[in-house]
């Protein structure tokens, strides 16, 4: 954002200076009446300006390049801009409508009235989070099953399902044994050399 | 002459469709422009055999060179889904009926070893390269060489090869997509070539197979700099590709291909 | 479009003003000037032929390589092999030659040819890329340059004359002239209708007599470029 915003005010001293000499050598042809145009040491002097002025502007979207590469700008060149206008407008608003503004402090009010004390939910999530480690301390983990799922295992209903899991496990391994058909794959060395000298070894 | 720093590797038939959206997400670019190629590997029918002159070095070497062209069948051949054997074919290319393949564009190719050196970022090679549009074979019959008469049938750009001083060795097909980052060309591929056992195919056509049996794509990132002087832009063009590199880690292990292996020197 | 190449090596500075006065008299239409480059190169010695036995440390057989680039089609390069292979070598690509492309004779690869993948679209000239890269097969002999030239066009455009001063490795061969008839003015390719056509063209625009060459490698099959390369190596033969 301040890059963008730094290249624009660039950009702008750019065209103040731009509309500056053109205004100079208008200014002369206009009043004086003849086609005189502003002395050799005033071109030199705007010139170096407008030079000192693309200087920076080179300067500054070398320096933000990463960024400017990837941000991009909306709307598109290809936007009706004239068509929808009124869109684009408010597309591009950074402040909230009027009515959404309303919304706003509607909420705001009403939060107001509900009584709501922000400091009391903070400590009650940490009592919360102090009691789950106090809780944790009291249970031993092995493994990723409960007592009841492991003693379900056991059971016939249990054995099936798990054999079942590991059928659709072997099936999953066997499409991709069709796709590689079980070789290795070769090394982008081997590719290279076959693609230069027409031989693999 | 091109200068092309490059990045290779490779990718299990499984990841494709997750590194085309990734890659599809990284550069924008929603259709990958299809890559398809039919090529020739060549070498030089004759042995060459330098004069050995005491304390001069030798600096001509023989080279195999590759005759590249489109491979304009198969368009509708949909890369994600695995290539399973005698499914692939193509027609063949050079039959006798040569006045319809006089068309046919070839970009001749040869490439130097890589560049070697410690700490690189990245493999860097001259490849030169000549395309030609038109070939044509003069029967003189009055050239009173007898023969001649013989292989007058053939067609003009491999008589023309074969004058050159060239034979084709091998050959090999190549499908995959192609991703433009920045000036990064991201090349996706598979290699097919030909399938000899494969004998029921009609006989106006070649059938394929894969030449990575596991179904693997390739992978080569490379930024082509079109002279090997511009410090410059190599140096750019090495850092980018090292951007590259680190931000595809976790996705595809992008490395530098050994040297010793791209070398197109011929061995006599 | 038949052809003849025209070397007259007694050229001096006086005989070509009054070939170009004399040409100027006829209201020709300019098209520019032009110059080529035309390179010899013979198989290199060292390259053994494997039928030779292993005894003999050279090559018997002697094999030549032309290469030709006109300037007038851009980066066009024609090779001919032995005087029987014709490659046509060009680096302008379908996209990049956009207006350009005002002349429907210049050759240029196919967009999809650098789309597909099957080029870099950086390419070298091709007799660049035999002198740099296949040495060891054929090396360079003489190098022949084509300066200062211009290009008349006669008939109603059915005539094109060129005219260059040919240099060997800068020393001053002769005046070349290349005679170019439209397709649709010539009756038949066989010799003795092309020997009477540039005879009449030769006496009807005095062009300097000198060793000519008209012939076509394959009179039934003719390929344009191809036999202007012959032509050329035909008279440039240094």
């Amino acid at each position: 954002m301040d890059s963008l915003e730094a290249t624009r005010n660039r950009l702008n001293q750019v065209h103040i200076s731009l509309r500056k000499l053109s205004d100079q050598i208008n200014y002369n042809i206009r009043f004086t009446g003849k086609t005189r145009l502003p002395t050799y040491g005033q071109f030199q002097s705007q010139f170096h300006v407008l030079i000192t002025q693309l200087h920076s502007i080179t300067s500054i979207l070398e320096n933000n390049q990463d960024i400017l590469d990837h941000t991009n700008a909306y709307p598109l060149p290809l936007f009706p801009t004239s068509q929808h206008e009124g869109l684009a407008t408010t597309l591009l608003r950074k402040k909230p409508l009027p009515e959404v503004e309303k919304w706003i402090d509607e909420a705001i009010e009403h939060s107001k009235s509900l009584n709501i004390n922000s400091q009391a939910d903070d400590e009650f999530s940490q009592w919360c989070s102090a009691k789950i480690q106090e809780i944790k301390e009291d249970f031993q983990f092995y493994g990723f099953l409960s007592t009841e799922e492991l003693e379900y295992l056991e059971t016939e209903e249990g054995k099936k399902e798990a054999s079942a899991k590991k059928e659709a496990e072997r099936q999953r391994e066997d499409v991709e044994m069709g796709v590689t058909t079980g070789k290795k794959a070769l090394h982008p060395n081997q590719v290279l050399k076959f693609m230069c000298q027409g031989k693999i070894e | 002459m091109v200068h092309q720093l490059s990045l290779v590797s490779t990718i299990p038939h499984s990841s494709y469709v997750q590194t085309i959206s990734t890659l599809q997400a990284l550069t924008g670019l929603t259709s990958p422009q299809p890559v398809s190629t039919y090529t020739l590997i060549c070498k030089p029918i004759n042995k060459f055999k330098p004069k050995f002159v005491p304390g001069k070095v030798n600096q001509i070497e023989q080279y195999f060179m590759k005759c590249i062209t489109t491979w304009d069948d198969l368009d509708s051949f949909d890369l994600a889904t695995p290539y399973l054997s005698d499914r692939v074919s193509t027609s063949i290319l050079f039959n006798s009926d040569s006045a319809a393949n006089t068309k046919k564009i070839w970009t001749l190719q040869i490439s130097d070893i890589p560049i070697a050196g410690k700490n690189q970022t990245c493999s860097a090679q001259n490849i030169f390269e000549s395309t030609l549009v038109h070939t044509h074979t003069a029967s003189r019959k009055d050239a009173g060489d007898e023969k001649d008469s013989g292989d007058l049938d053939k067609d003009s750009f491999l008589q023309f090869l074969e004058d050159l001083g060239y034979n084709s060795i091998n050959q090999f097909w190549i499908k995959g997509v192609r991703f433009f980052h920045g000036d990064i060309v991201i090349e996706i591929f598979k290699v097919f070539v030909r399938d000899d056992a494969n004998k029921d195919s009609p006989s106006d056509s070649i059938p394929l197979k894969l030449l990575d049996e596991s179904n693997g794509f390739q992978i080569k990132a490379f930024i082509n700099v079109p002279k090997s002087t511009d410090i410059d832009l190599i140096t750019q063009g090495s850092a980018e590709l090292a951007k590259l590199q680190d931000f595809l880690k976790n996705l595809i292990q992008l490395e530098i291909p050994d040297r010793i292996f791209m070398d197109s020197r011929v061995q006599n | 479009m038949v052809s003849a190449v025209i070397l007259n090596s007694g050229a001096n500075p006086e005989s070509i003003t009054q070939f170009h006065d004399e040409l100027a008299n006829e209201l020709p239409e300019l098209r520019g000037n032009w110059g080529f480059s035309f390179k010899i190169f013979r198989n290199n010695p060292y390259s053994i032929p494997s039928g030779q036995p292993d005894s003999e440390e050279v090559s018997k057989e002697t094999r030549f390589l032309h290469t030709l680039s006109p300037s007038y089609m851009n980066d066009l390069c024609i090779c001919l092999i032995n005087r029987r292979s014709v490659s046509v070598f060009t680096n302008m690509i379908d996209e990049e030659i956009g207006d350009l492309k005002f002349d429907t004779q210049i050759m240029t690869i196919p967009n999809g040819h650098l789309h597909k993948g099957a080029a870099t679209g950086l390419s070298d000239v091709f007799d660049k890329f035999a002198a740099q890269k296949l040495q060891s097969l054929w090396t360079l002999k003489q190098n022949v340059r084509g300066d200062g030239g211009s290009i008349y066009q006669l008939e109603n455009g059915n005539l094109t004359i060129k005219t260059s001063n040919v240099f060997l490795h800068g020393i001053f061969k002769g005046l070349l002239v290349e005679v170019n008839v439209d397709d649709h003015i010539v009756e038949s390719t066989s010799s003795e209708y092309l020997v009477e056509l540039f005879d009449r063209i030769i006496i009807d625009y005095k062009i300097p007599k000198g060793k000519m060459c008209f012939e076509l490698m394959d009179s039934e099959n003719p390929d344009e470029l191809g036999d202007l390369c012959f032509q050329y190596s035909e008279i440039l033969n240094f």
